[in-house]
């Protein structure tokens, strides 16, 4: 009979038993069982497709796919798969997108832009920017997940999909106050003001860009990209411009330079909004509230248009028309400026805005330049450097004022160059950016040092934040030498300055870690003179810290970081720098295998960050992800594998591209996977993280190789000793060309592991003897975790060997090295356990069934979160006890039997292989 | 386009010119497909669900002169079932080939259902209602006049010269069938 001929049986069959009831069938369909399977189960089928639904239920019309015309959606646009459209407008349209790489679901919002793209030069200008908006990371933004042009040319933006009322129309819902509504604007102005430290101007604010979610965040989207388009599109003088010109400046529709303070008016306008219920109209706020509908009045929570005028009348009024003045220069020059104003107004401070009428106590001089004691709170390229203190002592001391006033108006012409407008111009990058930037400043503060260096400090900072290590490196060796000669060497300033210089050395590659130290040093000791219980000092002992540890100099590492510490235990521990220094004193802890002292650590950086920062920031994440890996450690894998998992999920929602912070969980999670067992996903995780760790960094970065090195130990795990050998040995080999002797032991020792583990104990040896010699060098006292597991390898090669006797002096060396490390009972008891066979080997039998026996209950806490830890010495018992004709032989081998039923390292699976062996 | 009268040339169809009947299902096949779009883009905007039955009824009268035979009206239900099937898998081909980076811009489906679930639904059902075809043409027949031309039994029961009871356990059978393929196939 053919498939068909069958086919055919078998619908006639159908026809016959499907009126049938179940009784009457069911001894038909059991003699056709017996007859022909192979028919019974076809008409089996046919009975089972007949009682459910299929697709024929479906109406045929919703087979076909929408049209495709101008609002069709698109199916796809770059990665992301769409499933709806959010809007249509005069740019293009947003889509609902979804991206879904298998793992992980990430939703976004997706601006398809409608203009082309042609030029392959601006297709990667578009796209190197993207990257730029991408880093933009900030609790009140939307997050730029990617951006791209798709293959007919069309540019699209792909969004954070953020939920929400627009904020005007939120704040009128719930009838915000003027006062919650300042309160929300806040949070628009912190926004921006990120951005603009980030050179990244709005230029398209306006309510529709502002929405408010259902946890009252505010949510700026679209950043960064009006102004991309502006300067990179075609000329088209027909196409519509990406600004709105209810909410655009005048220099946007006149064609003038767009600056910092473009957005600036924006702000202005959005808040008049906010405020007034209508657009300005070059009539004062409090006039125009006298407009507002009775229903705008009520949604302010005020009883007539009056009440409305009379609140806004004298400082929020001062405020918005600050921000609206059509000459760029007299707004306020900066966000944070307009910020303060506002909270001044909240707190029933004098605001600056109104300087010129109300008699403030500030000087003259001061008082001339309004715009630029306003711009003095926290600057435009946010400069730490204590100059907005200085401006509010303007009155005490006229010089400082005088000096801080020319770097305001230095930093305004900045802003100038930072935001270019002629064609020339734009093709600066950054880098040259920075470097004109410099160059100006020293020409036009050459008379005044103390403003040239908090320029310099400040550009510093702003050239390390865009990856140019060297220029951020001389900008902050002149900034020092400045400090020096206008300070002195001893002041806190020139201390400020040198921590800048010491932190940008660790940056540039290869890192320059002596001048480092050097520069951090002198900071910590005049830190130590001037403020010796101070942020500054905290700051100084930690970077130190990171600088002694980047130089494997452990112990002094140990030392600085607990000085730090103990600092944050007291008055100091609310500053940021705890954050660092909880989060450096937690990663050694675990290193040193200290996991109760690690958890404490890390999860006091953890709360802080998720407190200052948000549960989904780059470094709340990272510190998540460090602590998911003390828990594990502490004997909680379970738990940490939870956490991480989270912190991974996390990221791949955040992030399209992976960073550097992104790539560290997954490889958390993948060691945390390897560890519970799941070897095949630990395996993918590890490749993808390998492939994008080379695209990311090169093969020989560290990251990369500390990539490798796992695999290799996963590899190891697998049973691919040969493989993991040669990973292990191309590993230690990129580790001494990184002069990382530590790791380049240790992988050493690893790659002799697998080699003994291959059956190559003979050519392992020498490999071990050399590590270990090299670990001594870098312990000299000789208490080291990572030393004590190394002898007890070595004493494992050597017993491979039948050199049994040195096996168990090396053995009972390492055990020795735990006890005075206080390791902790199940971290010994696997040492102890690999002691009791060779105890056996050398004769001393029942001792060794004793030591054996101890070790397993010890390591019983270990079963489930490290099955391999508990398994592999489990073998070890089984064999010696029924060596030893144990009464309960019998009973261990068939528990060993069992367990190689579960997903074991090799090596486990061996000993459990090896004691179950007839 | 459609000035040719598609009654003169579905009877020059039946009076044996092949060219006629080629176009008489062209000219069906765009008035249907025409029909088919309009409608998803009301469904998308009004939510508004029109029947194929309906669909292939407007078309009708769209294409049909005032004066018509019984067997035009049959002939035309025949090839307007024909013509709708062959409109929904050439989208999902279209679909498919698409995302194996053809244009970017293409279309996407209703709400109901995942885009690639979708065209693999489709391609995978013209599978199995082929098979059907070389198994059981009358069965396939039935498939293509009830889902796809939204014809009635009495309709599908005159055009097959069968009883409606027949069409209806031909429909089942029928539809355990490609049910059962479809499945097997996934």
């Amino acid at each position: 009979m053919t498939p068909d001929d069958r086919t055919r049986r078998a619908l006639s069959l159908f026809d016959e038993l499907v009126d049938l009831d179940e009784a009457t069938r069911a001894p038909i369909l059991a003699s056709l069982l017996r007859e022909d399977s192979v028919l019974h189960a076809e008409v089996n089928a046919l009975l089972a497709a007949d009682s459910r639904d299929g697709m024929l239920e479906r109406t045929m019309l919703s087979l076909l796919p929408a049209s495709e015309h101008d609002d069709a959606l698109p199916a796809r646009i770059g990665p992301w798969r769409i499933t709806g459209v959010a809007g249509r407008g005069g740019m293009g349209a947003v889509y609902l997108g979804e991206r879904d790489d298998g793992q992980f679901e990430q939703r976004a919002a997706i601006k398809l832009i409608r203009l082309g793209m042609d030029t392959p030069q601006l297709r990667a200008r578009f796209l190197r920017e993207r990257q730029i908006l991408a880093a933009l990371v900030h609790p009140n933004i939307a997050t730029l997940l990617d951006g791209g042009v798709t293959d007919t040319g069309a540019p699209y933006f792909a969004m954070e999909r953020v939920t929400g009322q627009p904020l005007d129309v939120f704040c009128d819902g719930r009838k915000a106050t003027l006062r919650e509504r300042v309160t929300f604007f806040l949070q628009v102005c912190a926004a921006v003001q990120h951005a603009h430290q980030n050179l990244i101007v709005h230029r398209d604010l306006k309510p529709a860009n502002i929405l408010v979610g259902d946890d009252a965040r505010v949510k700026l989207l679209d950043f960064g990209i009006a102004k991309l388009l502006d300067h990179d599109g075609p000329v088209d003088t027909t196409r519509e411009r990406p600004h709105t010109p209810e909410y655009a400046a005048p220099e946007q529709l006149s064609g003038g330079t767009i600056t910092t303070a473009t957005d600036v008016y924006g702000l202005g306008v959005v808040l008049h909004r906010l405020l007034c219920g209508t657009a300005p109209d070059g009539a004062s706020p409090s006039r125009a509230a006298t407009r507002a509908t009775d229903e705008q009045v009520q949604a302010r929570g005020l009883a007539s248009k009056e009440a409305l005028a009379k609140s806004l009348a004298g400082d929020l009024s001062a405020i918005i028309q600050q921000c609206l003045e059509p000459e760029p220069s007299r707004r306020y020059t900066t966000v944070a400026a307009l910020s303060q104003d506002l909270r001044a107004w909240l707190d029933g401070r004098p605001v600056t805005a109104r300087a010129p009428t109300r008699g403030y106590v500030l000087t003259k001089f001061v008082a001339r330049h309004r715009w630029g004691v306003a711009a003095g709170v926290l600057l435009v390229l946010a400069i730490g450097s204590g100059v907005a203190g200085v401006v509010w002592q303007a009155g005490k001391a006229r010089r400082a004022a005088a000096e801080a006033q020319a770097q305001l108006e230095y930093l305004t012409s900045l802003l100038h160059i930072l935001a270019p407008s002629t064609a020339e111009a734009r093709e600066l990058d950054r880098s040259r950016l920075i470097a004109e930037a410099a160059r100006k400043a020293r020409a036009e503060l050459a008379d005044k040092p103390e403003s040239l260096a908090g320029v310099e400090l400040a550009l510093a900072q702003v050239a390390q934040n865009t990856g140019d290590s060297r220029q951020a490196i001389e900008l902050a060796d002149a900034a020092v030498a400045l400090r020096r000669s206008v300070f002195g060497d001893d002041a806190i300033p020139t201390a400020k300055a040198l921590l800048v210089a010491g932190a940008v050395r660790t940056q540039v590659k290869p890192p320059r870690y002596d001048e480092a130290a050097q520069a951090i040093d002198a900071a910590i000791a005049i830190a130590r003179k001037q403020a010796p219980a101070s942020a500054l000092l905290v700051d100084g002992l930690q970077k130190r810290s990171t600088v002694f540890g980047d130089q494997d100099q452990l112990a002094d590492q140990e030392r600085v970081i607990g000085e730090a510490a103990a600092l944050c235990d007291g008055a100091l521990s609310a500053e940021v720098v705890c954050e660092n220094v909880w989060d450096e004193l937690g990663s050694i802890a675990s290193r040193n295998r200290r996991s109760e002292q690690a958890l404490v650590a890390l999860r006091r950086a953890w709360e802080a960050k998720k407190k200052r920062l948000g549960t989904d920031h780059a470094e709340t994440l990272e510190v998540a992800g460090q602590l998911a890996w003390a828990q594990a450690e502490a004997g909680d894998v379970a738990g940490g594998l939870v956490l991480a998992e989270e912190v991974h999920a996390a990221n791949q929602r955040i992030y399209t591209q992976p960073t550097e912070t992104s790539l560290r969980a997954m490889m958390r999670l993948s060691r945390l996977l390897k560890r519970s067992g799941q070897y095949e996903r630990a395996e993918k995780l590890l490749d993808e993280y390998l492939a994008h760790s080379r695209r990311l960094f090169g093969e020989n970065h560290q990251n990369t190789i500390l990539g490798a090195s796992d695999r290799a130990s996963l590899l190891f795990g697998l049973g691919r000793f040969e493989e993991s050998a040669a990973q292990f040995e191309a590993t230690t080999k990129a580790y001494t060309v990184a002069k990382s002797d530590i790791n380049a032991a240790l992988t050493q020792g690893y790659r002799a592991d697998a080699m003994r583990e291959g059956g190559h104990a003979e050519q392992a040896l020498p490999l071990q003897l050399g590590a270990i010699a090299t670990l001594r060098t870098l312990y000299p006292k000789g208490e080291n975790v990572m030393l004590a597991r190394a002898l007890s390898n070595l004493a494992l090669t050597e017993g491979a060997l039948g050199q049994h006797e040195s096996a168990l002096a090396h053995h009972d060396e390492s055990l020795a090295m735990h006890a005075r490390l206080k390791s902790t009972v199940p971290t010994v008891a696997y040492p102890r356990a690999l002691r009791g066979k060779t105890l056996f080997d050398v004769g001393r039998s029942a001792e060794a069934e004793q030591e054996l026996r101890a070790a397993v209950k010890d390591l019983l806490v270990m079963k489930a979160p490290s099955p391999n830890q508990y398994w592999e010495p489990f073998g070890l018992l089984t064999l010696v006890a029924c060596a030893n004709h144990a009464t309960d032989c019998d009973a261990l081998r068939a528990e060993a039997k069992k367990a190689q039923a579960l997903t074991l390292a090799a090596t486990a699976r061996a000993r459990l292989r090896q004691a179950t062996a007839p | 386009m459609e000035d040719e009268s598609l009654t003169q040339l579905l009877r020059d169809a039946r009076d044996g010119d092949p060219a006629a009947g080629n176009r008489a299902y062209a000219l069906i096949y765009r008035r249907l497909h025409t029909a088919a779009r309009q409608q998803l883009r009301l469904r998308s905007e009004r939510h508004a669900t029109l029947t194929p039955t309906a669909l292939v009824n407007e078309a009708w009268l769209k294409l049909s002169a005032a004066q018509y035979e019984i067997a035009d009206r049959e002939h035309y239900l025949a090839m307007a079932s024909a013509a709708m099937r062959q409109i929904v898998v050439d989208a999902a081909r279209a679909r498919a080939s698409g995302k194996r980076g053809g244009d970017a811009v293409h279309v996407t489906l209703n709400e109901e259902a995942g885009g690639d679930e979708l065209d693999v639904g489709v391609l995978a059902l013209e599978d199995a209602l082929q098979r059907l075809e070389k198994l059981d043409a009358r069965l396939a027949q039935v498939v293509q006049y009830r889902y796809f031309g939204g014809l009635t039994e009495d309709e599908i029961a005159r055009l097959l010269g069968v009883t409606d009871r027949t069409v209806r356990r031909d429909w089942r059978k029928a539809r355990a069938f490609l049910h059962a393929e479809i499945r097997g196939a996934s």
